[in-house]
Parts: structure tokens; sequence; C-alpha cells
């Protein structure tokens, strides 16, 4: 047998994990027989280093750490296709989701940084206005990932521009954002969160 | 007149501002009153609960408080939140999070685009209805967000949903039947991971080009965003000599109320649509 298969080594210890997350979400992995429904209905499992029903073995067999890892679950679109069709009525989207947030929770860097930044500019807007505007998301995250060193060719530089342009002489883009008069109270809720997208 | 709590969204606010327009003019047209929730904050929508589940239950939570202090049952423009609103008053309902508003969760959430298909307003909309569409051929996207999973939605029609094909058949249009009604469009990797959004769009467009469709309608922002922005980059990597308006299914009864006021709504797409109309206009 492969020596190299979590499976076979039965500590006891790794049935815990499985549990606690079944304790803590109400997702009971332990119900997956492997039929690959998830896998096949995401549309973006081709995009996907570990597939979805790979992603619930994973927690079947407390392998947590290569989970933390893993860039499946900030490639998820949370479109709920997994959860939906699972026979066993196993939520794998809210396994994703869990993992997502553990990855928080516990101050790892992101397996795609670029993508977990995008969703913590997300709530920086939220936190300074209480709503979403499309331009200060789009700009701060350009911002941010060009400080990160990522440095955009010249076609893509291009590109947005052009398609900038094409929504601002629609109107599209707002350039005063709005403001919720409760935006307090929103800054107030978020001060709660667990955890920050860190960039190492 | 028909009152309703009316919960907008933030995309309405800025990039689809199309959308809300059509909204309140196809609103007004058919004797329904939304009135705003007072203060209304995002829903939180992918971001809160990719970060902290909590968040994502406890944020759209404050809205249905507002929603409640107007006493009456909410409509919800956006998918996105429609989601969100009705995942939180589930949840909350369950007792799985703290509730800091204590709120009734008496009331009900409806996704607009589902509201207006009711048989009630159907017939007000065939009543209204003064320029039938009849040489239209659509397909109708419900994108990922409105059907499932319909443990939160409460939806049994989630495989094939069919609200969007009826208000789209009450103008006389066809709609005609795909197979990708409710397949993401990937629009929150729209910006940060561009080839996944490319990917799912080109799929989307090239299935209701082949299904003979002349527009996609669309209930929901995000979706509409994503179809119409990616559609010149895509038709200049595949060399398509075709694209495909999106409307949403208020513009296009809308144009079927002939209400003057849609146009410059629909001035705003990308994909234009009103050379698009012409065309089929003609050939009736």
């Amino acid at each position: 047998m492969n020596e190299q298969t979590p499976a076979l080594r039965l500590d006891g210890r790794i049935h815990l994990w499985s549990q606690a997350v079944a304790a803590e979400t109400g997702i009971r992995a332990a119900s997956c027989y492997q039929c690959l429904r998830c896998t096949n209905s995401c549309p973006v499992s081709a995009f996907m280093d570990i597939k979805p029903h790979q992603v619930v073995r994973f927690v079947q067999l407390g392998q947590k750490d290569k989970l933390l890892e893993c860039s499946s679950v900030w490639v998820c679109l949370s479109c709920e296709m997994c959860s939906t069709y699972c026979p066993n009525e196993i939520d794998v989207a809210g396994l994703m989701n869990y993992v997502k947030n553990s990855v928080v929770a516990s101050h790892k860097k992101p397996a795609e940084f670029e993508i977990a930044l995008f969703h913590e500019i997300f709530l920086e807007v939220l936190n300074k206005y209480g709503r979403m505007n499309d331009l200060q998301l789009m700009q701060r995250f350009k911002l941010k990932t060009l400080r990160h060193g990522h440095l955009p060719s010249y076609s893509e530089i291009k590109k947005d521009l052009e398609l900038a342009r094409g929504l601002f002489e629609r109107g599209r883009l707002k350039l005063m954002p709005e403001r919720s008069r409760a935006a307090k109270e929103i800054r107030a809720i978020l001060e709660q969160r667990h955890g920050k997208v860190i960039s190492s | 007149m028909t009152q309703m709590a009316y919960y907008p969204g933030c995309a309405l606010q800025s990039m689809s501002w199309d959308y809300r327009e059509s909204i309140k003019q196809v609103a007004a047209a058919l004797d329904i009153q939304l009135l705003e929730v007072e203060d209304w904050t995002c829903c939180g929508a992918t971001a809160a609960h990719s970060l902290d589940e909590r968040m994502s239950v406890v944020l759209p939570a404050r809205n249905i408080a507002g929603a409640e202090a107007l006493g009456l049952d909410m409509a919800v423009a956006c998918p996105m939140c429609f989601k969100r609103l009705a995942l939180s008053r589930k949840m909350l309902q369950e007792k799985r999070v703290d509730d800091p508003w204590h709120l009734q969760l008496n009331r009900n959430i409806f996704d607009l685009a589902r509201f207006l298909a009711s048989e009630k307003m159907l017939e007000k909309i065939r009543a209204r209805v003064q320029r039938p569409l009849d040489a239209l051929r659509v397909v109708c996207y419900y994108g990922c967000q409105v059907v499932r999973p319909p443990k939160i939605t409460g939806y049994t029609d989630y495989e094939n949903p069919r609200h969007l094909d009826r208000l789209v058949e009450t103008t006389g249009a066809a709609a005609i039947d795909w197979s990708y009604k409710a397949t993401c469009c990937g629009a929150s990797m729209g910006i940060p991971k561009k080839e996944i959004g490319l990917s799912l769009v080109g799929k989307l467009l090239i299935a209701a080009h082949a299904a003979g469709a002349r527009a996609i309608v669309v209930c929901c922002p995000l979706c509409q965003s994503n179809l119409d922005l990616l559609q010149s980059e895509l038709r200049e990597q595949n060399g398509w000599d075709w694209q495909l308006p999106i409307l949403y299914y208020t513009e296009l009864l809308g144009i079927a109320f002939r209400l003057p006021s849609i146009q410059a709504g629909l001035a705003s797409h990308l994909v234009d649509p009103r050379r698009f109309i012409e065309t089929w206009a003609s050939e009736q």
C-alpha cells in the first residue's frame, strides 16, 4: 500500500478535526463517499489545486495544514453547486468557507493572496463608507497589488484604462462614493472580526 | 397600491444605476410603492463570509431591522444581497448567531424579480404591455445567487427556474430554454483573477449564442456587469462577429411598456442594446 496515503495513519487524532469542524459548523464531512458530484458540478474545479471532493476527503482525514495552504478554497465562487447537488447533503462550499475563515483567523498568508486581498479591501471600503463603491474598490485594489510587487504589463494597463474610460463616459463610475449614515455602526460590527488578511 | 420595503444594494447606487432607474420606472408603472430601508448598509457580499462568517450574518441583519421598522415585507433587487439577507435571517432564526437587534423575523424577504413574476403581478404586467416584443428571442440567465442553495432561498425550482422566463414571455418575447440558467458567471473573480472570469463568461456567451438568443436577460447587477464588461475583450480574443446585449428584465419590461425614460439606462451598457432593438423592430 502507498505509504503516502494519509488514510492509513489511523492514530485516533485524525478524526478529531473533522469532528471539531462538524461541531462548529454543523457540516458532516464524514458522510462523504467520494461520488465526485461536487467536483463535476463545480464551474471552477479546473482552476483548483485540490478538487472539491478532495477537500472533503482532507477534512475527513484531518489534513488541516494541507487545506490551510491550498488555493482551491480561495478560487471557490461560493456558487453552491456542490452543496446543492451533494447526495449526502454535505455543505461543501461551507467547508471551503470554513477553511478560508480559518486561514484568516490563524494569521496565515492566503495561498491566493490577491483574491483574499480583494475581499479585505472590500471590507476596508465598507468600513469607511458603510456601502460599496466600485471605483474605490478597483483603485484601492490596484494600488495595493502594485505595492505588493505586481507590476502590470503595458497591455494590461491599456485594457484597464480603456474599460475605465468606457465606464466613465457612460456614467457607470461614481466618483463620489456614497456614505451610509449608519457607517459608524458598520465600523463597530467590523471591529469584531477575527483576524485580517496578511501578506507574509 | 402595493407597498414594500425596498433594499437596492450598493451595485445599484454606482455601477448599475441603469437597473435602479428601470426598477423605479417599472414599479411606478405597476403601482408598486418601494420604500427604501432607511440608512441601509452593504450586505457584505462575498467578502464578509469569506473572511469571517459571523460578519456575513450580522451585516445584513442591520437591514432586516430597518425593514421591520417599516413593518413591511422587503423586496431585494440584487440576488447577491437577497441571498445574504435570506441567509442572515435563517441563521438568526436558528439562533446560530447572537442577534443584537432583537429582530422579530416575521416578515418576508422577496427577490424582486420573483415577486414581479407572481400571478397577480403578471396580470398587471400583461395589461400594461403596449409594445409586444414578438420578434425577440432571448435566453434568461439567473446566475448562482438567486436560486441556491434551496435550503436558504426556499425555492424548489433551483434546477430550472422559470420566473424570468415568465416575465419575458409576458412581453411577447420568446424565452429560449438552455442549460446555463443558473451556472455561476464568476463575477467575484472579475478583478482579482480575471482569467477565471473570462473563461466562465466566455462559456455562457457561446452557449447563449448557440441557443439562438439575440440578447441575455438577467436579474443580477453583478452578472450584468460581468457579461457586459468582459464581452469586448472576449470578442477580440476569439474573433466573434457577434455580440449579445445584456438586459435587465426591468429594462425589457420598460421597453414593452414604452417608457421613454428607460433609454438613458440602455445607453449606459457597453454592448449598446438600442441599436439591436432597432434592428429586430424593423424585422417585425
